[in-house]
């Protein structure tokens, strides 16, 4: 996977944490083989490849992925897709290009989450318009976020950090017996603002944050992110940054990027429905939050 | 005059920080005090690196590798300066005292 992963792991034992950190990054290369977009290879690409064709074989990890990603695509009525990729390939955020009306328009028609059909029996996946193609870039993060911690806690580490990328997941308490204290990064850092704007402290959770500053592109006064609207084919203009706390980390990752796209109203519906808390910072750059983690936020900067 | 404002302006943007974290082989071995002056002899696969921290700022000051594009690195105030043939990073954490860890 394309990111920085940091493990946090409380013991008195060196050897214990070797051994638990070194089966947690065999778990990232395996997942990494499973679901890398951009590999041939991967059963991932098959899996496109195989789209309009015939329903194909896939792992259990695949299986309980597209599971969780469908039910956040159910509930948030499709503002979060996995089968954007043929959207997602037509934008360079390197390159800085930006498509075609007609190319998006053509593309959309391949964007549907509901054609995606999993037969748990006989553990396969049909996608049933020729040319789909899911890109698991809006959930992965979180699903390995919660396969390294399964994997560290049966190592026998009580306690620590899981962060793949900016989705974490916190088990355990913190020495003195503490809560984990996360924060949350500032999305519009100069020289005159901290590093994050707020924190919070918890365990056993995990927290997941969407922004539109990880992969962007300026063209005049219109900034072009990556988390795009699954409905529209461009990017959403509603929120600067949004995070979520959820027990599950899979879901966590989901929900970030829907609720991104919804904006706070709609995506704080959607956070009560799954029963999340959430901090969402508006295109105005005003904050909203649910109201179980209202009092609980410390802001450092906003 | 000039000078001066040049220098706080660069203090300005880029938050001092209080902790000098070295990592071995993708492993943190070290965390030292960005304000106590020393050096740190840091073994690595290919032999021994000499990290330098001295009036607030850090460098590589000497290493067994070929290249030497970690000590043509120079003086960091922020940020990180990496040896890759001896896997050595040397990170100065930035001053979000009390944070496990950043989500975004």
């Amino acid at each position: 996977m394309d990111t920085l992963i940091t493990l946090t792991l409380v013991t008195d034992s060196e050897e214990l944490a070797e051994a638990a950190s070194s089966a947690a990054f065999k778990e990232i290369d395996r997942l990494h083989l499973l679901w890398d977009f951009f590999t041939d290879t991967s059963e991932l690409s098959r899996l496109n490849k195989s789209s309009g064709l015939k329903p194909m074989k896939v792992s259990d990890d695949t299986i309980n992925l597209i599971e969780k990603a469908l039910l956040v695509s159910h509930k948030s009525k499709g503002a979060f897709d996995i089968t954007t990729g043929p959207i997602n390939e037509l934008w360079d955020f390197h390159k800085m290009i930006v498509p075609s009306e007609a190319a998006v328009k053509e593309h959309l028609g391949l964007v549907n989450y509901r054609l995606i059909e999993i037969d748990k029996d006989k553990s396969t996946v049909f996608l049933k318009k020729k040319g789909m193609k899911i890109d698991l870039g809006g959930i992965a993060k979180g699903y390995a976020a919660a396969r390294l911690t399964k994997i560290i806690i049966d190592s026998g580490i009580k306690s620590g950090i899981v962060a793949v990328g900016g989705d974490i997941r916190t088990f355990g308490m913190r020495p003195q017996n503490k809560l984990w204290r996360i924060g949350i990064k500032n999305p519009r850092l100069d020289e005159n603002t901290s590093e994050i704007m707020a924190a919070v402290s918890l365990t056993d959770r995990s927290i997941s944050t969407s922004g539109d500053y990880e992969r962007f592109f300026i063209v005049g006064s219109r900034r072009y992110h990556h988390i795009i609207d699954p409905r529209t084919g461009y990017p959403s203009e509603k929120t600067i940054s949004a995070t979520v706390i959820n027990d599950d980390s899979t879901t966590a990752d989901a929900l970030a990027t829907a609720v991104f796209i919804l904006g706070p109203e709609k995506g704080i519906e959607l956070l009560n429905s799954f029963s999340s808390e959430g901090v969402i910072m508006d295109i105005a750059g005003k904050i909203h939050t649910t109201d179980g983690i209202k009092d609980k936020i410390e802001y450092i900067y906003r | 005059m000039l000078s001066i404002y040049g220098f706080s302006y660069a203090e300005k943007k880029f938050p001092a920080g209080t902790e000098v974290q070295i990592f071995v082989n993708n492993k943190l071995a070290y965390t030292l005090p960005l304000n106590v002056d020393r050096n740190i002899h840091v073994k690595g696969p290919i032999g021994t690196t000499i990290i330098e921290i001295s009036r607030g700022l850090v460098r590589i000051s000497d290493s067994p590798c070929n290249n030497k594009i970690c000590i043509q690195h120079g003086w960091i105030r922020k940020g990180s300066v990496v040896c890759l043939p001896n896997r050595i990073l040397v990170l100065i954490q930035s001053g979000s005292s009390g944070i496990d860890a950043v989500s975004g």
